[in-house]
């Protein structure tokens, strides 16, 4: 079953085009990871799954219904950013105790579990807390309403290392122990990857690719040897990224292509985020590109 | 417990590797249930999906059976396939690799021979 | 895929005994601004006095008009307030639609107003017993229930609803704020000209004034308050939260 269509979606927002052209599919319970630089466009794709913003035009189903004014989608769904905001007459429990009566999955138990473990003050107001531990109500409350479909924007900003590790791993029990669909955002890949199936590229408000983990791990080689030898070898084909190592070395990463074999250079690997870096750069050198 | 992140090696390939280790040492025994893929996402912190993906390959390779609903099992010839596969490719895969890296060190045959054998002793 | 699917009521009402919870503290402060009220109502709003031989007579009229005018201005705020980005936020961390979050902010807000206008209502009592206590005038009279309880039950509920139509005032004059900065401009010029053009002048006239009965006042406000929460429901309709 389809979670989410988005079909050609544009939304203009302050002035600019926040998103070009988003085109989509997600299926149910997958992690599926959000990758992408600043400015994106993630989060305010995010945002108009989660009904908080209208698309300026195109198609955003979330399952089946336009997100924007829809009680099942608002159910069904939560966006944990750092925006959240709760009323500061409540206590943290106060909040807590509310929410069964908003989302019926509401996992209590793994709610207070979470707070107790991570030693949250029960008595202090929301907007009180240290970044880092709004960071992680906001977490905790999005991983205990359970919905159908959960989505995380920069979640673990403001978060120490170890916290971080923790909530990833709370994260990944939760959702083994009740499967769902969960959309994680993050510029930071390495750091998530090992939770996903599939990733989501987006560059400039448009899809890059969505494919699996293990096929972005595929998705391109670096090739290492002597210049020449190497630009034999890449003269056909899109150039990712180059780097001259010295005066006769050169990397560069290009397309893989399991039919090409190789004599005379070595053959790496390149790690996913090391992929969706080079996809999304403008230049094919990167920052020393400046210093040439 | 802890797997390579930064290994050339997928992920998933890492599993399979474990679960044949695990039959090796006979830690997961003939006709024996081995991990389901959320256990095995469990212990190894990774998506489910990941897991599957490993246990899919020993099922393809036939080390591995599924049994509908209750989970998969080890082959009663796995142990003997395994060590056989291995032997047959990655013994043969290391080896070529050995012979490589002696020609570029300009290591004769002889040399490695000899090597190989100083190795055994020990 | 299993989802869960709630009527808007279930929603409303969960919202509405969140919001409860929420915005006691908006309530309390009905509270101060009553007692504020109270205590400048009690230098009387007129006095008279005569003198006859020797004996003089001061009579001072003191009602609660006072606090009831502070009481309307707070609801005006009350509403404008729970259509800032703050409440509104806080609703979108919960299960809401904008429609929802609207009709459970106007339930809130009737709720209010019947405390607000009972108690309002009351302080009339409560301003007698402190004249009594403490003031120096040796004869009191004033209306009371029992006296004439029908039209006392007219009184609060006018009170009420002229409560009710501030807080809609506020709510709807909020939403229109929140929708585009403008309206901080538009809004007071509106209420400038209300009393001051001919027109303005006409509609208070028709809303205040030309009334056989407080029946007619009544089912004029509660028809301008419906159409202010109206246009409150559909300005707000497309803005955007968390933006």
């Amino acid at each position: 079953m389809t979670v989410i269509e988005c079909q050609n979606v544009k939304k203009r927002y302050m002035g600019k085009n926040a998103l070009e052209s988003i085109t989509f599919q997600l299926e149910d319970k997958k992690i599926t990871g959000l990758i992408g630089r600043n400015g994106a466009g993630k989060t305010t794709l995010l945002k108009i799954l989660a009904g908080f913003m209208k698309e300026s035009s195109g198609e955003v189903k979330v399952f089946s219904n336009n997100p924007f004014n829809n009680l099942c989608v608002s159910e069904n769904s939560i966006l944990v950013d750092d925006q959240m905001s709760f009323p500061d007459t409540l206590k943290l429990t106060e909040i807590l105790m509310m929410a069964p009566s908003f989302y019926p999955n509401w996992n209590a138990e793994l709610a207070t579990g979470l707070f107790e473990y991570f030693n949250l003050d029960a008595k202090q107001q929301h907007s009180k807390l240290s970044k880092g531990n709004q960071a992680m109500f906001n977490a905790i409350f999005g991983l205990a309403t359970r919905c159908s479909l959960t989505m995380f924007d920069e979640p673990t900003n403001g978060m120490d290392e170890a916290v971080r590790t923790d909530f990833y791993r709370a994260l990944l029990k939760e959702y083994i122990a009740y499967p769902r669909s969960i959309l994680i955002s993050s510029h930071h890949l390495a750091e998530i990857e090992h939770l996903l199936e599939d990733i989501l590229l987006i560059h400039k408000g448009k899809v890059v690719f969505h494919q699996s983990l293990d096929e972005v791990k595929e998705y391109a080689v670096g090739i290492q040897g002597p210049t020449e030898k190497v630009e034999a070898y890449i003269n056909q084909q899109e150039i990712l990224h180059t780097k001259q190592l010295n005066r006769e070395l050169q990397y560069t990463v290009v397309r893989k292509d399991s039919s090409m074999k190789y004599e005379g250079v070595t053959i790496q690997p390149v790690s996913a985020s090391d992929v969706c870096m080079y996809v999304t750069s403008d230049t094919k050198g990167g920052i020393d590109d400046v210093f040439k | 417990m802890n797997l390579n992140a930064d290994s050339t090696k997928p992920i998933y390939i890492q599993i399979a590797e474990w679960i044949e280790n695990e039959i090796i040492a006979e830690r997961f025994l003939s006709d024996g249930k081995v991990h389901s893929q959320y256990q095995l996402a469990d212990l190894f912190n990774i998506n489910p999906a990941t897991a599957a993906k490993g246990l899919t390959i020993l099922v393809e390779e036939k080390v591995l059976y599924k049994k509908r609903g209750l989970g998969m099992f080890v082959a009663p010839e796995a142990k003997i396939m395994i060590l056989e596969k291995r032997r047959s490719e990655t013994l043969t895969r290391m080896a070529m690799d050995l012979v490589l890296e002696a020609r570029r060190l300009s290591v004769s045959e002889e040399e490695l021979i000899h090597l190989i054998k100083k190795c055994e002793e020990e | 895929m299993f989802l869960s699917k709630s009527s808007l009521g279930k929603v409303v009402r969960a919202q509405v005994r969140f919001k409860m919870t929420a915005y006691m503290g908006a309530v309390l402060s009905l509270i101060v601004v009553q007692l504020v009220g109270l205590i400048i109502s009690l230098n009387g709003t007129g006095s008279m006095g005569t003198s006859i031989d020797n004996i003089s007579i001061q009579v001072n009229i003191v009602t609660h008009d006072g606090v009831f005018m502070f009481v309307a201005i707070w609801a005006l705020f009350v509403g404008n307030l729970i259509t800032t980005k703050a409440y509104r936020y806080d609703d979108f961390s919960f299960v809401t639609t904008r429609l929802s979050g609207n009709i459970a902010n106007i339930i809130i807000l009737c709720m209010v107003s019947v405390f607000a206008g009972v108690t309002t209502f009351l302080s009339n009592y409560l301003l007698r017993v402190v004249l009594l206590l403490f003031g120096s005038s040796s004869y009191l009279k004033s209306p009371g229930i029992l006296e004439n309880p029908l039209s006392s039950y007219l009184n609060v509920m006018v009170i009420i609803i002229l409560i009710l139509t501030a807080a809609s005032a506020g709510y709807f004059g909020g939403m229109l704020l929140q929708k585009s900065k403008v309206f901080m401009v538009l809004i007071p010029a509106f209420i400038i000209a209300i009393p001051v053009t001919k027109s303005g002048q006409a509609f208070l006239a028709y809303v205040f004034m030309e009334n056989e009965s407080m029946l007619f006042l009544l089912v004029k406000l509660v028809s301008i308050t419906i159409i202010l929460f109206a246009l409150a429901i559909v300005t707000s309709n497309r803005l955007e939260v968390r933006a």
